[in-house]
């Protein structure tokens, strides 16, 4: 990791673990027992602490800086694309039913993976899906959800 | 006794019951296979089958399907990185460089090799060493279960590769995780951030799920091309003699660890799989192996992992008390298929514990011979290509995180975390310690919680007692040696450069 990459870990870890402690602040100490404060704010406290010194080494370190390797446009776009199929799938599942949605993102998922022969990916796609869906519901009595109006 | 081991056997060996244990076996292999498919979740799944079948029936299919789920575990583990049972987890950290390297083969054919020892001598332990060993579990208290877990959290230090403080953060944003929702103590809520949907916590196997599969997905979208070279060398499949030589004393490490934390109830496979690698690790002459592709690792690990089922059938079937999670969900389905266990079935139901006992060597066997052949085929899924075999398996972690609860929050967490996971990665922090702490996490907490409790707020309980001392003293001896470890390899990396 860079040294920029480190500081900038070391602060996220210390905001996150300060974020979680000040989320405690409300909780009273119990007479006997840690309560349930007590051991999530010992985590959070060394959670900031190793954040900290994760920080401080990347400030002090003598490394010399390796110039970061050109960021990949097409990796970054396509991982958003995946991102938001996987939000856009957990919104419609319920609604759409899993043989509806699934074969959709596992479409659009082999596309953004390379996969370029899209008759073969629309075959592939359904078919798993189906084989899925057979799979669970039917051998193993897991009830997908199912489109219903 | 000789009579119920002469009827035991009779049973265990009817074909009808033998080709039921076959169908167990071979399912368990499935399901321990496909990443986000339990081993839990495999019996609960197996149990509307044995509705209609004789208890001892009943019996031997589950514990087909419990016993064989744990190897199948290794095969995703080894070709995917993605853990097909939690216990698996840690036979990932050397699996998945070995099939990187071309030996996906080799490593699956080792981790047969320990699981089927691991099986049987953990089925020794059971039948033999039994009353023993649940009469010491039995004196373990919450300061002894506190010791475990801090114990088991030292194991960080030896997992967390080249960055001890990275491993650290890691573990500790496990531990985090684990205390996210409602305290089981209190009640009470707490770390929400004003959430609702954070109430309820998170349930470890989307997180697992999350964290291994679907971040090792969106690892592979940047990397194309890895799949390739695991495919040119796929012919591999059968160890050496050196190679079996190597396996001894791993075998025998993850034989008595594994059957060791087995028989104490609230445990599990992962804790022991986890480690028994840390100790042969630390153990070992060739430490800088282990993470890098270690064959070692891989047996340790899956020989523990089984060894752990024997161990914990002790409590489950002479005090009824589970041994781990998936002995829990036995213990339920064998209430629901007409077994009581408890110190009276060993009277009152001998015909069914002697069935069990004989059923449980003969399917180890079986295990040895459907997972040879399943070493044979599992290996092709990797001549699936990448486009393919991605998005496949993010629908199966789509499902397998779905079905846990029919919950669509699952999937979810499981999506959530496996953009976490990736970017963690990424960042260079190491993905087992955060698993160690999500499931120590509440192991520890609780414990010592309880021990407050009980010492009212003395913490020198935790001292006064040998087994708590002992655990402690160990877990400062594995830091301490953990730590000399890394100085000297860093001072040794230094030297070098």
């Amino acid at each position: 990791m860079s040294r920029k990459g480190d500081l900038l870990s070391g602060l996220i870890v210390s905001i996150t673990g300060l974020l979680f402690l000040l989320s405690t602040i409300g909780i009273k100490r119990p007479r006997i027992g840690l309560g349930s404060a007590g051991f999530p704010r010992l985590v959070t406290v060394c959670l900031i602490v190793c954040g900290v010194i994760l920080a401080l080494r990347a400030l002090l370190s003598k490394r010399v800086v390796v110039k970061p390797s050109r960021i990949d446009t097409r990796f970054v776009l396509n991982l958003v694309g995946l991102v938001a199929s996987f939000v856009l799938y957990l919104y419609l599942l319920k609604k759409l039913g899993f043989l509806i949605t699934t074969a959709p993102l596992l479409f659009f998922a082999m596309y953004v993976f390379g996969y370029r022969k899209h008759f073969m990916n629309v075959v592939l796609s359904v078919i798993t899906s189906l084989l899925i869906y057979y799979v669970f519901t039917v051998v193993f009595k897991v009830p997908l959800p199912r489109f219903s109006l | 006794m000789i009579n119920y081991w002469l009827e035991g056997l009779r049973i265990a060996f009817q074909p009808f019951n033998l080709l039921i244990m076959l169908v167990g076996v071979t399912s368990g292999i499935v399901v321990g296979a496909l990443p986000g498919v339990t081993s839990s979740m495999g019996i609960i799944l197996l149990l509307p089958f044995t509705y209609y079948m004789k208890p001892e029936t009943a019996l031997l299919m589950l514990t087909g399907m419990y016993c064989a789920s744990m190897f199948g575990g290794s095969i995703a583990a080894i070709l995917l990185r993605t853990p097909g049972t939690p216990s698996a987890a840690a036979t990932s950290i050397d699996g998945y460089p070995l099939a990187l390297q071309g030996k996906a083969g080799k490593a699956i054919s080792a981790a047969l090799i320990g699981s089927f020892f691991g099986g049987i001598a953990s089925g020794v332990c059971m039948v033999f060493l039994a009353p023993l060993l649940a009469r010491f579990a039995l004196k373990f208290g919450p300061p002894e279960y506190f010791a475990l877990a801090v114990f088991g959290l030292t194991i960080i230090a030896s997992v967390s590769g080249k960055d001890l403080l990275r491993g650290l953060i890691s573990g500790l944003v496990g531990l985090l995780l684990s205390l996210i929702g409602i305290d089981n103590i209190t009640g009470s809520q707490r770390l929400t951030l004003g959430i609702d949907a954070l109430a309820n916590g998170f349930n470890f196997l989307p997180v697992m799920i999350g964290v291994f599969a679907v971040s090792e997905v969106l690892n592979r979208l940047e990397k194309k091309g890895e799949r390739a070279q695991i495919t040119a060398s796929l012919g591999q499949l059968f160890l050496t003699w050196e190679e079996m030589k190597s396996l001894v004393l791993p075998i025998v490490v993850g034989i008595i660890i594994g059957t060791l934390i087995g028989v104490l109830p609230g445990t599990g496979g992962a804790i022991a799989t986890f480690l028994a690698y840390n100790e042969l690790r630390r153990w070992s002459k060739n430490k800088e192996k282990f993470g890098q592709g270690a064959l070692e690792g891989v047996v340790v690990c899956e020989t523990a992992n089984n060894a752990v089922t024997g161990g914990a059938m002790v409590p489950t079937l002479s005090l009824g008390v589970p041994g781990d999670a998936v002995t829990a969900v036995m213990l339920g389905a064998f209430v629901l298929i007409g077994v009581r266990p408890g110190p009276l079935m060993f009277t009152q139901q001998a015909n069914i514990v002697y069935s069990f006992f004989a059923g449980w060597f003969v399917i180890q066997f079986m295990m040895l011979a459907v997972g040879f052949v399943s070493i044979i085929l599992a290996p092709n899924i990797l001549k699936i290509r990448d486009e393919i075999l991605m998005p496949i398996v993010l629908v199966l972690c789509i499902v397998g995180s779905f079905s846990l609860r029919n919950s669509v929050y699952d999937v979810g967490v499981a999506l959530c975390f496996g953009v976490l996971g990736y970017l963690m990665r990424k960042a260079g922090f190491p993905m087992p310690p955060l698993v160690l702490g999500l499931i120590l996490g509440p192991m520890a907490e609780q414990n010592l919680n309880r021990t407050l409790l009980i010492a009212k707020n003395d913490w020198t309980i935790l001292f006064k007692r040998p087994i708590s001392l002992t655990l402690l003293l160990a877990a400062f001896v594995s830091v301490t040696l953990s730590l000399i470890g890394a100085y000297r390899a860093s001072k040794k990396e230094a030297t070098r450069s």
